[in-house]
């Protein structure tokens, strides 16, 4: 049972990080329409960004608030370099493009840093363990990035709803001709969407170096299952991808404990049942 | 009247029934309109080349085999629209099934390849029927995960694929052939299996293009260029993709079966990266024909192993070719040297006449 409590624990917290790259994933499809491969890739670079931020200031503090903006900036540059001439062209095109951002990425990353892994301290104030009453303490770290995801899921969900650029995203992504011809510069709706997936990304990314360090394939398996939790929650939809990559990050590590050679299967079964008897997935509008 | 000869006559080739939207395909020219028999011509002019100038047999048989398996994977991508982001999975467990027969049952090379091509078709059946109940980005994700679930199987069943170890130890096959006996030994006689593995790669390359010219080969490229079109014309459309994900899974379990007794032994690489690295081939050497993606491949390994003496990033390397070749052109290496036939220069100097 303490066993138990403390996996379900952890599934929380990769779910929560899942989360923020299918949320990411998610915004881009809808505005962009493209499914962006370097995701994975990025959320690497936003980890390696915080690993030596963190040598450098002592702390992942400062990494929390300048990392998203290095990526938002590292995101805007390369929607407006290499993705752009992608819009118009077909959608695979610009998967393909991303695709190959991805090898330059992690080969960029290896030859700066080494193929072997950073260590990431967690921050020295949440170096304590947390009683929750059932199971075995857990580590107020976990927690806290349980906090921060739902805190950035919670601001992304009001950016969306309650302000005006979040209607225009909104509505862009409904219709983006209609948009368009109502006057909106849309392209730089896009910048801004594009710089928003990234940072949220690098957040993800900030958050996994004192879990599980930091190597330059992290994005990789990650990616992956970000692709699944999209389709499983379905396409476009932002609660559908809350869900389902709490879902899937609970159910692989309840399999860890009880049958861990089929915990990467898992998500892969998962996926093929939604599709097969509902192929929009959980939440997924059509 | 001169408009539709003009666009139907570089091929040679009369359309007839079924095939009338994909002329309209070809007038707005991104059908693989050009070169159809005569990509065999082609590619029996790069087999000699490569065996002549490839000064590594091993590395030449496995120009041919790539080749083969990212040819496959065109009918899809190309011909289809349908970019398969697991195309790893065919051509890896095709390994494993000639291997394990191979090793359990008979050293026979006919029944290893026969095992690898049909149990891959039957897999890509499978994979393809839940793969194909979306089309686009979905097909990508979906094949994607597909092949990481395969190499979560293939990982984790040491006893049957050797797991991280690979499959090792595959015996050296025998050719049955009428009158003699072979052994197909890559290491001693690189000669035998060239030659062995040029005729497979050719007779699969011809059906290839007979498959491509075939009325399904057609609508094939009809439901490309318009779907519900070709649907509204009274096409069943997902059975036509679906039958070209099993052509496509059954060359690369064909071409997995060959690499697996090249090497006598079936490694275990992240799949995602090896079916990306056919994507390259496939993108580098062109979407719009057969022949291109074959020539594709040849280049792509001849850079790997060029620029992988020399840098040990060298993937950076074919990242930055990869995204050059998607942004600046995209009809890839066959696609340029085709639009820079003299007589297509010609032509237009003389139409601007």
């Amino acid at each position: 049972m303490d066993q138990l409590i403390s996996q379900l624990v952890l599934g929380l917290v990769s779910g929560a990080l899942l989360v923020l790259l299918a949320l990411g994933l998610n915004l881009i499809f809808g505005l962009l329409e493209f499914i962006n491969f370097s995701h994975g890739a990025l959320y690497m670079v936003g980890a390696y960004i915080a690993s030596y931020l963190a040598v450098a200031t002592g702390t992942l503090w400062l990494a929390l608030l300048v990392v998203p903006v290095v990526m938002a900036a590292l995101g805007a540059a390369l929607e407006r370099t290499v993705i752009r001439p992608m819009y118009g062209r077909e959608q695979v095109d610009a998967l393909l493009l991303t695709f190959g951002l991805t090898y330059i990425l992690i080969e960029g990353v290896r030859m700066i840093a080494g193929s072997g892994g950073r260590r990431v301290a967690a921050p020295e104030i949440l170096a304590f363990q947390v009683d929750l009453g059932v199971g075995r303490p857990v580590p107020a770290y976990l927690l806290f990035v349980v906090v921060v995801v739902g805190l950035v899921v919670g601001g992304l969900w009001l950016f969306l709803q309650r302000t005006n650029v979040g209607l225009i995203v909104r509505a862009g992504i409904r219709d983006h001709e209609m948009i368009r011809a109502l006057g909106v510069r849309f392209d730089r709706y896009r910048t801004l969407v594009f710089a928003i997936g990234i940072a949220v990304a690098g957040i993800a990314g900030v958050l996994t170096g004192p879990i599980t360090g930091v190597y330059p394939e992290m994005g990789a398996d990650i990616l992956i299952l970000a692709f699944v939790v999209v389709v499983v929650g379905g396409m476009g939809s932002f609660w559908g991808a809350v869900v389902a990559g709490l879902l899937i990050g609970v159910l692989v590590s309840i399999t860890t404990l009880y049958a861990s050679i089929y915990a990467g299967i898992v998500p892969f079964v998962l996926m093929i049942l939604v599709m097969t008897f509902r192929p929009r997935g959980l939440l997924g509008a059509t | 009247m001169t408009e539709v000869t003009a666009a139907n006559a570089p091929d040679g080739t009369p359309t007839r029934g079924g095939a009338s939207a994909v002329t309209v395909a070809r007038v707005r020219g991104r059908g693989p309109a050009r070169w159809t028999w005569g990509q065999l011509g082609l590619l029996v002019v790069l087999a000699t080349v490569v065996l002549f100038t490839v000064p590594n047999p091993s590395l030449a048989i496995g120009m041919l085999i790539y080749g083969l398996w990212a040819s496959g994977l065109n009918l899809l991508v190309g011909y289809g629209g349908l970019v398969s982001f697991g195309h790893a999975l065919p051509f890896m467990w095709g390994g494993y099934a000639a291997g394990l027969v191979l090793l359990n049952v008979t050293t026979s090379v006919w029944l290893a390849l026969f095992m690898a091509a049909a149990s891959m078709a039957l897999l890509s059946l499978v994979v393809g029927a839940v793969c194909l109940r979306r089309t686009e980005v979905y097909f990508s994700m979906l094949t994607l995960a597909f092949a990481q679930l395969g190499f979560f199987i293939a990982l984790q069943w040491d006893s049957v694929t050797g797991g991280d170890d690979g499959l090792a130890g595959i015996p050296v096959p025998t050719l049955w052939l009428p009158g003699t006996t072979l052994e197909l030994n890559s290491l001693r006689d690189p000669l035998t299996f060239f030659l062995f593995t040029a005729v497979v790669v050719l007779v699969t390359f011809a059906a290839l293009i007979l498959y491509t010219e075939s009325p399904m080969g057609r609508v094939l490229q009809a439901i490309r260029e318009n779907e519900e079109r070709a649907r509204g014309c009274g096409y069943n459309t997902r059975l036509v993709q679906l039958v070209t994900f099993v052509v496509a899974g059954t060359v690369a379990g064909l071409a997995g079966g060959l690499f697996a007794m090249l090497n006598n032994f079936v490694g275990l690489q992240p799949y995602w990266l090896l079916s990306g690295g056919v994507l390259i081939m496939v993108i580098l050497g062109g979407r719009s024909s057969l022949f291109g993606p074959f020539l594709g491949a040849v280049v792509y390994l001849l850079l790997e192993t060029t620029l992988s003496q020399y840098y040990a990033s060298w993937q950076l390397f074919v990242g930055a070719i990869f995204v050059v070749c998607v942004l600046a052109f995209p009809q890839g290496l066959w696609g340029l040297v085709i639009s820079a036939r003299p007589r297509r220069l010609l032509s237009k100097v003389r139409r601007r006449r």
